[in-house]
């Protein structure tokens, strides 16, 4: 009888100590780690909010440094964990360093959700806020608080049962790789200037102990010996570079390195079959191998409704019908005006001839400069204020608008079947949408954005440049490091698009610039921009940020088209915006201040915009339209007439 | 001789019958749904159909009797950006490119309103990493 129970508290305790073990098996090293470095950077931040209600004055000199300083510990511990929380959770993340006090987010991951209002919160406004002249303790430790509740979602289940695959790794490298391509050394998130460049070395150096973490629990789909050894040559580099990140080589950092590391990351990705858990990787293409590539992003379909089609047969039925089609004012209103238009294929697919286009009824002219169609899918919201979703819905939108080309949508499809030949393509193209059972305006504005997209998918020079195929001229390289530190252009331009999208590319940011009505600066635009779609005082005068791939071609500029030159603009942002130039901006998004810019550094910076002109082919317009059988349109030119 | 053909032809008519009544679709909208956007949502609810059958039904739709049984999947389950990560599977054949957020839509819309089969989804199957 005793044997046998000393005999199951034998099993019992030897059971215990198996399931005992076999816990300590399933968190390892990795995991270890990352758990020590959320709560160590907890452990800082209620640091710096003790420190901060300890103070008596926190209005005094002294104080203020003190908490400054803590404010910075806090943000490089920050740096040693951002390649986990940026991707994990990036809700929380901007809870944790958000760069606005207001911000109204767009990325709707499925595009039927309202965009939101976020509060802003966090160690980058917290910083900001000490600057303020007259500091409120609450208020400064309500800003870290936020933060500080923010981090304690990074030890949920949901989260931490991520690292216990090797997936999740692969992509959060992924996306501080494009990150390091788009806002890390622009100082996006950054308050201080002089920081900028060391908490990039901090970041790098916190990563690389990250990797070897990771290469230890995870041996079977480590990284690689390539990658690990061009990672400790870019720490090198930016080691014996400037701290001032004005004269730091962007340049040569992405294109040496940060892009070639994206290329051998993607290689792991395949090669691992990486797959991914995350609402925020669907716009990423595995398949992609350089961050200057346009196979990247996928952005908009193009196809439309004919989505599934893949036969290249097929595909060549709808792109001539949408050539067609876009070269045909019988989608019209009085069947005089096309898309080409003011998309003019010949002219980078936009006029530049005036600041806005003639309205439908010669009277008058639009309020808004006709954008390119070119990188028109590498968007997340379409229109100079956001209103439009997808490709097609923009179609249709400037098709039935009555100062744009006064179409009508019940009657713009029967108009365009009245003709023998469109009539029978459609036919034939309709067995592709078994969904559909006759044809519908989808079909038609989707020929036309599948004819038009494929012109996006050209490079430019500098495209060529950082894929190691051409060299570029020395001027240009140091336009393109004006353009990613002193000019500020980057921290909105985010290449490699140079739009409003940021990586992870679910979202299309807007700014307030105070574009004057008028180059004498005699008052703001009217425009309302924004504010039309989504009112409030975040969004009075906001405008999508537009991308600056073929600029050089597709003048004049800004949303009303008030700017003739690139020097203009150049010179509108050198000098503060509307608020620089003395309008009353209240919420203008740009800083009012002058930018200090020489004159040759201006010179070098457009010399940089032009290299990021593509090699648009010429087209040739079709010689003649589809005969329709009704009379009234028989007599339709090519292209329209105005 | 003349049995046996009796007997084939009806089990034709069965089978036909059996055809014509799967190819009908038939939905539950709520009571308080007006008729004109029963109607619209119908018609969108077909649409999700033919959507459905092209990208989800060869996995997830079972064949008893020759009789297509769709299961029921439960609003959580239909969040449409869960339908594209929950099932590792889902991944490559699901992405923005393949299932645009608009046919996504339908499908769910479709998924919603469908008459009921009993069928549950498999949890284990959705959280399947």
């Amino acid at each position: 009888m005793v044997r046998k129970v000393v005999f199951s508290v034998f099993l019992l305790t030897s059971l215990f100590f198996i399931f005992s073990f076999h816990q300590e098996e399933t968190t390892n090293t990795y995991v270890k780690y990352y758990l020590q470095q959320i709560n160590a950077f907890k452990q800082i931040e209620k640091e710096l909010v003790q420190t901060i209600k300890d103070s008596k004055n926190l209005n005094s000199v002294q104080t203020k440094m003190q908490v400054q300083a803590s404010l910075q510990a806090s943000r490089n511990k920050l740096k040693a964990i951002d390649f986990w929380l940026r991707y994990l959770d990036p809700l929380s993340h901007k809870k944790i360093n958000g760069p606005l006090p207001v911000e109204w987010e767009t990325e709707v991951f499925e595009k039927f959700e309202k965009p939101y209002k976020r509060e802003g919160a966090g160690l980058t406004l917290a910083y900001l806020y000490l600057e303020e002249e007259k500091i409120e303790p609450q208020e400064l430790v309500g800003l870290i608080q936020k933060s500080l509740d923010a981090s304690d979602s990074y030890l949920n289940d949901s989260i931490t049962r991520e690292l216990n695959s090797y997936h999740h790794f692969y992509l959060c490298n992924r996306l501080f790789l494009l990150n390091l391509a788009s806002i890390y050394t622009t100082g996006f998130e950054c308050p201080d200037a002089e920081s900028i460049i060391p908490e990039l070395e901090q970041l790098l150096v916190q990563t690389e102990i990250i990797y070897l973490k990771y290469n230890e629990s995870y041996p079977e789909t480590a990284l690689n010996n390539n990658y690990l050894n061009l990672y400790s040559k870019a720490l090198q580099f930016v080691k014996t570079q400037s701290q001032d990140f004005n004269k730091f080589n962007h340049y040569s950092f992405i294109k040496d390195f940060v892009n070639p590391l994206f290329g051998l990351n993607q290689e792991m990705i395949l090669k691992y079959k990486v797959s991914s858990r995350s609402l925020v990787d669907y716009s990423l293409n595995k398949q992609a191998t350089s961050i200057f590539s346009k196979n990247l992003y996928f952005g908009q379909n193009p196809k439309g409704i004919f989505n599934r089609v893949k036969d290249p047969e097929v595909l060549a039925q709808i792109e001539a019908v949408g050539k067609l089609l876009f070269y045909d004012p019988i989608l019209s209103g009085n069947n005089e005006r096309s898309c080409a238009s003011c998309h003019n294929p010949n002219s980078y697919f936009t006029q530049t001839e005036l600041p806005s286009s003639e309205s439908f009824d010669h009277k008058g002219f639009l309020g808004r400069n006709t954008p390119t169609l070119l990188n028109a899918q590498f968007n997340h919201l379409l229109m100079a204020d956001g209103s439009q979703y997808t490709l097609q819905m923009q179609a249709n939108a400037v098709i039935t608008n009555p100062v744009e080309m006064g179409g009508n949508e019940n009657e713009f499809v029967e108009k365009v079947l009245s003709c023998k030949d469109y009539k029978k393509v459609f036919s034939q193209l309709i067995k592709q949408t078994p969904q559909e059972t006759k044809i519908t305006k989808e079909h038609i504005v989707s020929a036309i954005t599948y004819y038009y997209s494929k012109f996006s998918l050209h490079t430019s020079p500098f495209d060529l440049a950082m894929n190691n195929q051409i060299e570029l001229d020395e001027s240009v390289q140091g336009g393109f490091n004006i353009f990613m530190s002193k000019a500020q252009c980057a921290t909105c331009h985010f290449a490699p698009h140079f739009n409003g999208v940021k990586p992870p590319y679910v979202g299309s940011e807007f700014e307030i610039l105070g574009v004057p009505a008028d180059t004498n600066y005699s008052s703001i635009s009217p425009d309302k921009g924004r504010y039309e779609i989504n009112p409030s005082d975040e969004t009075l005068h906001a405008f999508r940020t537009g991308t600056l791939r073929n600029i050089a071609q597709t003048k004049p500029y800004m949303h009303n088209g008030v700017f003739n030159t690139l020097e203009q603009v150049v010179s509108f942002y050198n000098n503060g915006g509307g608020v620089g130039h003395g309008l009353l901006v209240p919420n203008q998004t740009l800083s009012g201040d002058s930018l200090h810019l020489s004159l040759e550094e201006q010179v070098q910076l457009i010399k940089f915009m032009e290299t990021l002109t593509e090699d648009i082919p010429k087209e040739t317009p079709p010689n003649q339209l589809p005969v329709s059988s009704n009379a009234m349109y028989k007599n339709r030119i090519v292209g329209g007439i105005y | 001789m003349r049995k046996s053909y009796v007997i084939s032809l009806l089990f034709v008519g069965v089978v036909i019958f059996a055809c014509s009544s799967s190819r009908k679709n038939s939905y539950v909208f709520p009571t308080e749904m007006s008729s004109s956007v029963q109607a619209s949502y119908k018609e969108i609810c077909d649409k999700g159909k033919v959507l459905y059958d092209i990208h989800c039904a060869h996995c997830h739709t079972t064949k008893k009797w020759g009789k297509e049984l769709i299961p029921d999947f439960t609003s959580s389950q239909l969040e449409a950006y869960r339908i594209r990560i929950a099932n590792e599977r889902h991944e490559p054949i699901m992405n923005d490119e393949q299932v645009p957020a608009e046919d996504l839509g339908m499908i769910m819309t479709f998924l919603t309103y469908k008459s009921k089969s009993g069928i549950v989804v498999n949890q284990k199957n959705l959280d399947n990493h």
